[in-house]
């Protein structure tokens, strides 16, 4: 039962995934180019990292400073390319 | 298992404590990397621009694909595990290691198509920083493909039980982080 | 001490402390010819001075390593020793070689030496820290295989361990390593790129193996936590030691010649060398924290704890300091470099050297854990001596170091060397004081062998 609830939880998540990298790929070959499309495509690929993180990685039943590292090594990540690429 | 995790506090990450310090270190070599291509960017915007152009964005994507199902099947493994069910879960880790296998196939062939193009670190510094980073990951790959099949050995001696499955899920953190830096990698290096 | 094979580390030990005491009063020396250019000139000139300084540092840390090998891995093996005897005589062998080399050198001129050695045979000599004649160079690794081969069949016969195994990772790679030694390319950027294999590779690859592997003997031995524990953490250590450290090579390839992404890679590698120094910290605090009992040596809980801190510092936190390339082209070959230098030595090597000998002597010399507590009182005494003195040493050379790179080499208006050389002098005094004082502390920790002989074992509190 709780087997079965978890799996489909992690397929739902999969398919998700799957969906963000087909939008990702859609935006490179659309050829369209700007600095508000580079970010949304680099705000896509955090969300991904999250979902890893969270259900992937299963950190999202942690309680606590454990639950934190990806999350946080994706914000500061977030912070440094957003500083860079509107420089 | 979702539901038995909720009902008790859980306080460390799956797996033992000394991958997640390891993943740690990984991850600040791999974020540092990330943040050096994207400052260096700054000042070479536009050679950036022309040469991720001549970069294969298909092969990337099914990369993508190819790591992101990896990652799928491993955690497929994982909660086959808790359920009980050992024979499923070695046949998701065999599938995860075949998805693994497609990234390293194609990530072998775009290698081979720079090396035929006479392109090396020292070609511009847009190749210097791309070859690095995807070659960084690429070995790190092959070394997840290793634990994989370690973990696969284990799973079919019935090594890993509901109770003590500590090892499988080490080595499961382990395989996730690669699959999150490449997440990241694929847009930054391919499309932005 | 459970196998009598354990016995032949005793010569090592005795012989590695020896040639430390020799080793700083040639740094003492040499110390003094910074500020009185002359002094004991021509007996000692610096050149011969610092060759002789640096290289009985490596030989006698080769021996506390040989030695520490010979206690440990008997012991972790549950194994008595492949061959005591190959032992003894690899002890007499390596003992001459590094005393004919080391009057060699303060003996007849540098080029005369070649010349009796018949170096143009095989030219090998002239490069830093390298500078041994070749023969000697083939009797090092003929000690080394023979060392390698004792340890690597009681290992096979033994219990087999974690740590016995990344320690025999380490001297292997120390041997391999070494033998670029022989490999002397006319092109000089090729020569200078293989010559870092040894030199690089020795201290911030594979020693960083036996450094992990001894730190993880010691602290097992003295807080009885669970093999377990420690062993996954030498496994996650080793592991980014060896990622770091080897790509981090090229943080010694920047101006050499060697193509320019090697700026890269040496800078972002060699910025995360830190990490494996970081974690033996966390490492060795949380082992001790985690102790499920006392020892009685303190002195060697001590050291070990005081070797995972100033390893971190010394190599970890002052390597970073001038490993990115865009500072240390400002700071290259400066006295930041020596500072580094000094205490990243002394750190990691030389005080895991001497936690184990420090461990282990006792029993050697008949104890059942450890010395009497005046004996004890009196190691400690040298400990904090020596490792408040490296301290300053180190802080004055940055000092000089900083004042150095900006007289010479940012500023608008730029001094010649000599000139700056002039302007830090000051600061060449103070670390010859603070060397002084390490001085002292070292013939302290000699003393400390001799006191309380005949007193009673350091007991635990009840």
């Amino acid at each position: 039962m709780n087997a079965n609830k978890s799996t489909i939880w992690v397929t739902i998540i999969y398919t998700l995934l799957v969906i963000l990298t087909l939008v990702t790929y859609q935006i490179g070959e659309s050829g369209l180019r700007s600095l508000d499309i580079s970010l949304m495509v680099f705000a896509i690929a955090i969300a991904k990292g999250a979902l890893i993180s969270e259900y992937f990685m299963q950190l999202h039943w942690v309680k606590g400073i454990w639950r934190l590292p990806i999350l946080i090594w994706l914000l500061l990540l977030s912070i440094t390319i957003y500083i860079a690429f509107t420089a | 298992m979702k539901m038995n995790k909720l009902t008790k506090v859980i306080k460390y990450p799956p797996g033992d404590l000394a991958i997640w310090i390891f993943i740690m270190a990984e991850l600040l070599v791999f974020g540092l990397f990330f943040a050096t291509y994207a400052v260096t960017r700054i000042d070479n915007i536009e050679l950036f621009e022309q040469y991720q152009q001549t970069l294969d964005t298909t092969a990337a994507l099914w990369n993508t694909l190819a790591l992101i199902s990896s990652s799928y099947f491993v955690i497929r493994s994982v909660l086959a595990v808790n359920a009980n069910q050992q024979p499923q879960a070695y046949r998701f880790m065999l599938l995860a290691m075949l998805a693994g296998l497609v990234f390293v196939v194609i990530k072998t062939n775009e290698f081979a198509v720079h090396m035929d193009h006479g392109i090396t670190l020292s070609t511009n510094t847009f190749y210097m920083f791309y070859l690095s980073l995807a070659f960084f990951h690429y070995l790190h790959v092959i070394l997840g493909m290793i634990v994989l099949l370690v973990l696969a050995r284990n799973l079919k001696r019935g090594q890993y039980t509901v109770t003590d499955s500590s090892g499988l899920e080490s080595g499961a953190s382990y395989w996730h982080m690669v699959d999150l830096v490449w997440l990241i990698l694929f847009p930054l290096v391919y499309v932005m | 001490m459970k196998y009598t094979s354990q016995m032949v580390a005793k010569p090592y030990f005795i012989a590695a402390i020896g040639l430390f005491v020799a080793q700083i009063l040639f740094g003492v020396i040499m110390g003094m010819q910074y500020v009185v250019g002359d002094f004991l000139f021509p007996e000692i000139p610096f050149n011969v001075a610092r060759m002789v300084h640096t290289n009985l540092l490596i030989v006698w840390l080769l021996f506390g390593f040989m030695g520490a090998a010979y206690y440990m891995v008997p012991d972790e093996a549950e194994a008595e020793l492949h061959s005591p005897l190959l032992a003894k005589v690899m002890f007499w062998i390596f003992l001459a070689a590094g005393a004919v080399t080391i009057l060699g050198y303060l003996l007849v001129p540098y080029a005369t030496l070649a010349e009796i050695t018949m170096n143009d045979l095989l030219p090998t000599m002239g490069r830093e820290f390298l500078e041994q004649p070749t023969i000697i160079k083939i009797g090092i690794v003929v000690v080394a295989l023979a060392f390698l081969y004792n340890i690597g069949m009681t290992i096979l016969k033994g219990r087999k361990t974690v740590i016995n195994l990344v320690l025999l990772i380490g001297l292997v790679g120390l041997a391999v390593f070494f033998l670029f030694a022989f490999y002397n390319p006319d092109n000089i950027v090729l020569d200078k790129m293989f010559w870092w294999f040894v030199v690089h590779l020795w201290v911030e690859g594979v020693w960083e193996l036996i450094l992990g592997s001894l730190l993880a003997y010691v602290l097992i031995k003295t807080t009885g936590v669970d093999r377990e524990v420690i062993e996954k953490w030498l496994y996650v250590i080793i592991a980014m030691a060896l990622i770091t450290g080897l790509i981090g090579t090229g943080h010694h390839f920047f101006w050499i010649g060697t193509p320019g992404y090697w700026q890269w890679w040496g800078s972002i590698f060699s910025a995360m060398e830190p990490i494996p120094f970081f974690m033996m910290t966390i490492f060795a605090f949380n082992m001790v924290n985690k102790r499920r009992r006392q020892h009685p040596n303190k002195a060697a809980v001590l050291w070990a704890l005081g070797c995972s801190v100033m390893a971190f510092l010394g190599a970890g936190v002052w390597g970073f300091l001038h490993t990115l390339s865009f500072v240390n082209y400002y700071t290259h070959g400066s006295q930041i470099t020596a500072a580094h230098g000094h205490m990243a030595f002394y750190g990691a090597y030389v005080m895991i050297v001497l936690a184990i000998i420090s461990y282990a002597m006792p029993m050697l010399n008949g104890r059942k854990v450890a010395n009497s507590m005046s004996s004890q009182v009196v190691e400690m005494w040298s400990f904090w001596l020596m490792t408040i003195s490296m301290v300053f040493i180190t802080l004055f050379l940055t000092a000089a170091g900083i004042v150095q790179v900006y007289l010479q080499r940012m500023s608008d208006d730029p001094l010649p060397f000599m000139v700056v050389q002039d302007k830090i002098e000051m600061f060449y005094w103070m670390r010859e004081g603070a060397g002084l004082v390490f001085l002292i502390g070292l013939i302290l920790y000699v003393i400390s062998f001799f006191v309380g002989r005949d007193q009673p074992e350091a007991q635990l509190p009840k």
